[in-house]
């Protein structure tokens, strides 16, 4: 490779608790296809988000064909040739292939629309790229191969001379797959830059001529593919022992209490069947996408399944709804505690209170809210929430605070099965340590807790049992021995 | 500091308001400081004000209902129409319980069927419109019954029965929306329907309730109006819906649902109503009222809507860890 076309030094860069960027330095050469592999929080999306003008980098300077920049908003990285494409696309599902790849410069300076031109315009980009695309259809109407397409096209009409893409085949079948392949191999031919972040080695291998590895935030290493195997990816990835990041606890695991058979819904959840004991953690392993939080919707009456069945100790139930959920003793915390776990406008009082205010209630089926106060102050003390006081709006907290609101509302169900959905994301590490000392309390109280995470050290470290899901089924149960980091990916790529 | 002051004044808007009439009238009519106006300020406002009660729970359930504004008027000419054969007591029952039925036909296709609470209720509003003028032909019903005047306008030291139902609705939503389990669920589902759920809560109970409800306060509504002025007309109370929810948004219940009082929803009645009884005052020509009406209630939702548009920005208090 002659030229870099992109080049990053020193970058560094932090978040409240959280070292993401840590003296990263990273050059791509020009015409190059390069993957960026690390795992979930290793930093690859912030380096790239800090390229894009997202983020702005506490320290660093990035050169783009040797000249330095300063990217501080998407607009200055799409002038300086960057563009990006997200896994979850930035189109517009209603409107035309032209009109997206145009998008916000219809019609220029002028106040009236050349439709006849923007779609001429459009349709002589796509076949230059021989893209087999009406630009006239509507983006709902394509496949996600097309859509990749079009924002290729986008990207392309903006000159783009480094092209991100963010995990482009999450959500892609084999066949469409192909079609990527060729579309960035294309692309290389054309001179463009391509950086491919995926979780998917083998990709890796038959596309990229690069790879650099992220780790907490540090590069291990870049090398060429072809020096290199899957394996030593994989502990270039993972290569950390696990250390006290994590409390110990007595096992003490008791009968089946919970027990899925052949759930099913859509191609979301396929076949997925296993048992949840007393006083276990049972991790749930798998890729975003993997249907880990779909199939627990199904446990909790979010969603209905369209066949299997669950028995709560050895009884069939039907959970219809959250409510009936909550009825038989199923607490979940959700994934996006802002939207779905808290209402922010009200007191932490108010919000722990919401799921059994039975329970604060005096005679005459009133609320109490001397002991509502009373309640919350028990859990306030106890999981040691850092607010100025009970009544503080949970809008203020910060995110681990807000997540123990979360837990100490479910605490207060009397719930036995917890499922805790990303329990500790955008949390700092002492708050994740207090919350891993609460779910151990919890298994030693005999309550059950299913714990889906993305961070393999969490998973590996609090769960008993480990089911793998891939592409919505469970694809392997690790037990014991079988639970190390390497076995989860693998299991978890497929 | 100033932002402290700035928040007061956003919160309190309806109190400084109330503050800005009673200064501007001690200045242009000095004689509208009686007790007769205070009465008749509330005797004005209290029928309306029962729906206002109700709008009240709903918007802070996040909906919002258009039909009162027909189901009051329709009311009134039932209630005229039955009056003579059922006897006043049981005709306020079955009218309220056909108000709340209608209401439950809201509910069902907000709540069950996922429909947006506007066309909804846009649409009931527009289906009993076309029945009242099919059944009357647009001309008023009489309803003369001395007993039902005197439920009206009967008083004490000027405070009529219709007042003090209209006290009741606000004591009787205040309590339930602070103290009870279906209070504290509305509050919860308005603010945030995926938590609610989340929680365990029958969201769609709690939705479909809001309706009926309403539905029952707006024919109630009616019936008081239809012994107030002695008849029935598809026209009396067609104006409800948008004075209740300027009322409401006025006394800073918000639009976004989930926040929300009813003691604030009757001072922006008073407001609204001191309001009209000033234009009188001062000779406002009638359609200019409605003008000027039709701009308070822009100005009282942009004023909503100013507080929420800061907190939906993406600048959060909150610290954000992780990064991926």
């Amino acid at each position: 490779m002659a030229n870099t076309a992109l080049e990053m030094k020193h970058i560094s860069k932090s978040f409240p608790g959280v070292m993401a960027l840590d003296d990263v330095t990273f050059s791509v050469g020009e015409g190059e296809v390069h993957a960026l592999v690390g795992e979930n929080g290793a930093g690859k999306s912030t380096l790239m988000k800090i390229i894009n003008g997202v983020y702005s980098a506490d320290q660093g300077e990035i050169y783009i064909s040797g000249k330095k920049v300063s990217i501080k908003n998407p607009l200055d990285a799409q002038r300086n040739g960057v563009s990006i494409i997200f896994q979850e696309f930035n189109l517009v599902d209603t409107l035309s292939v032209a009109e997206n790849i145009f998008i916000g410069r219809l019609g220029g300076k002028k106040k009236m629309i050349d439709w006849k031109s923007i779609y001429k315009e459009a349709e002589k980009l796509l076949k230059s790229l021989n893209y087999d695309l009406d630009p006239r259809a509507a983006v709902e109407t394509l496949s996600v191969a097309q859509m990749q397409m079009t924002e290729i096209a986008k990207a392309m009409s903006f000159d783009a001379k480094i092209i991100i893409m963010d995990e482009p085949s999450a959500v892609l079948t084999d066949n469409e797959l192909k079609k990527l392949f060729d579309i960035v191999e294309d692309l290389k031919k054309r001179g463009i830059t391509v950086i491919y972040i995926s979780h998917r080695l083998e990709e890796i291998f038959q596309i990229c001529d690069k790879v650099t590895v992220l780790r907490d935030g540090k590069i291990i290493d870049t090398g060429n593919v072809e020096d290199l195997n899957k394996e030593q990816i994989i502990e270039m990835m993972v290569g950390r022992k696990l250390d006290q990041e994590f409390p110990k606890r007595e096992k003490k695991i008791g009968d089946v209490i919970l027990r899925a058979k052949g759930l099913r819904r859509g191609d979301r959840v396929q076949d997925v069947s296993f048992e949840l004991r007393r006083g276990e953690i049972l991790g749930f392993a798998g890729l975003v996408g993997a249907g880990r939080t779909e199939t627990m919707r199904l446990l909790f009456g979010a969603d209905q399944m369209t066949a299997g069945s669950i028995e709560l100790n050895g009884k069939q139930v039907h959970i219809k709804s959250p409510m009936e959920a909550k009825g038989e003793g199923i607490a979940l915390l959700p994934e996006d505690r802002k939207k779905q776990g808290l209402l922010l406008e009200l007191p932490i009082t108010e919000n722990i209170s919401l799921v059994k205010l039975k329970k604060v209630m005096s005679k005459g089926n009133l609320i109490n809210k001397k002991k509502e106060k009373d309640v919350a102050k028990g859990y306030f003390d106890s999981l040691k929430i850092k607010a100025p006081s009970v009544t503080q709006r949970v809008y203020f907290l910060s995110g681990g605070n807000q997540q123990k609101v979360v837990i100490a509302k479910w605490l207060f169900s009397d719930a036995d099965i917890f499922i805790l959905d990303e329990p500790t994301r955008g949390i700092d590490v002492g708050a994740k340590y207090e919350i891993y000392m609460l779910m151990n309390e919890l298994v030693a109280q005999g309550k059950s807790i299913i714990l889906i995470s993305s961070e393999m050290n969490e998973i590996i470290a609090m769960s008993d049992r480990i089911m793998v899901m891939h592409d919505g089924k469970i694809c392997a149960e690790l037990n014991g021995e079988e639970i190390t980091p390497e076995n989860v990916l693998k299991h978890a790529i497929n | 500091m100033k932002e402290k002051i700035s928040q007061f004044c956003r919160k309190n808007i309806v109190v400084i308001g109330i503050g800005i009439l009673l200064v501007f009238m001690a200045f242009a009519a000095p004689n509208y400081f009686a007790y007769s106006t205070l009465t008749g300020l509330l005797t004005q406002v209290a029928i309306y004000g029962i729906v206002a009660c109700a709008m009240t729970i709903a918007i802070i359930g996040g909906e919002f209902d258009l039909s009162v504004s027909s189901i009051l008027p329709l009311a009134t000419l039932l209630f005229a129409a039955m009056l003579p054969t059922l006897g006043l007591p049981l005709t306020i029952v079955v009218v309220t319980l056909i108000g709340v039925g209608i209401g439950c036909i809201n509910g069902f296709f907000v709540a069950i069927t996922k429909i947006n609470a506007f066309i909804v209720t846009l649409a009931t509003m527009i289906a009993i419109k076309g029945i009242m003028l099919t059944f009357c032909d647009g001309m008023p019903m009489p309803a003369v019954n001395e007993s039902a005047r005197q439920l009206a306008m009967g008083n004490v030291g000027g405070i009529t029965v219709t007042v003090m139902i209209f006290f009741g609705c606000v004591i009787l939503t205040e309590l339930v929306l602070r103290k009870t389990k279906y209070g504290r669920n509305v509050f919860a589902t308005g603010g945030n329907y995926d938590v609610a759920q989340y929680a365990g809560i029958n969201v769609r109970f709690i939705k479909f309730s809001l309706f009926a409800i309403l539905g029952g306060a707006a024919a109630l509504a009616g019936t008081l109006l239809t012994c107030r002025l002695q008849a029935g007309s598809p026209l009396y109370g067609s104006d409800v819906a948008l004075y209740v929810v300027s009322a409401a948004v006025l006394g800073g219940t918000s639009l976004a649902g989930g926040r929300g009082s009813a003691v604030r929803t009757l001072l922006g009645m008073l407001f609204i109503g001191m309001l009209l009884q000033i234009f009188t005052y001062i000779n406002v020509y009638t359609y200019m009222q409605q003008l000027i009406q039709g701009a308070i209630v822009v100005v009282v939702v942009i004023m909503d809507a100013l507080p929420s548009r800061k907190k939906g920005s993406d600048e959060e208090p909150v610290t954000v860890g992780n990064p991926e």
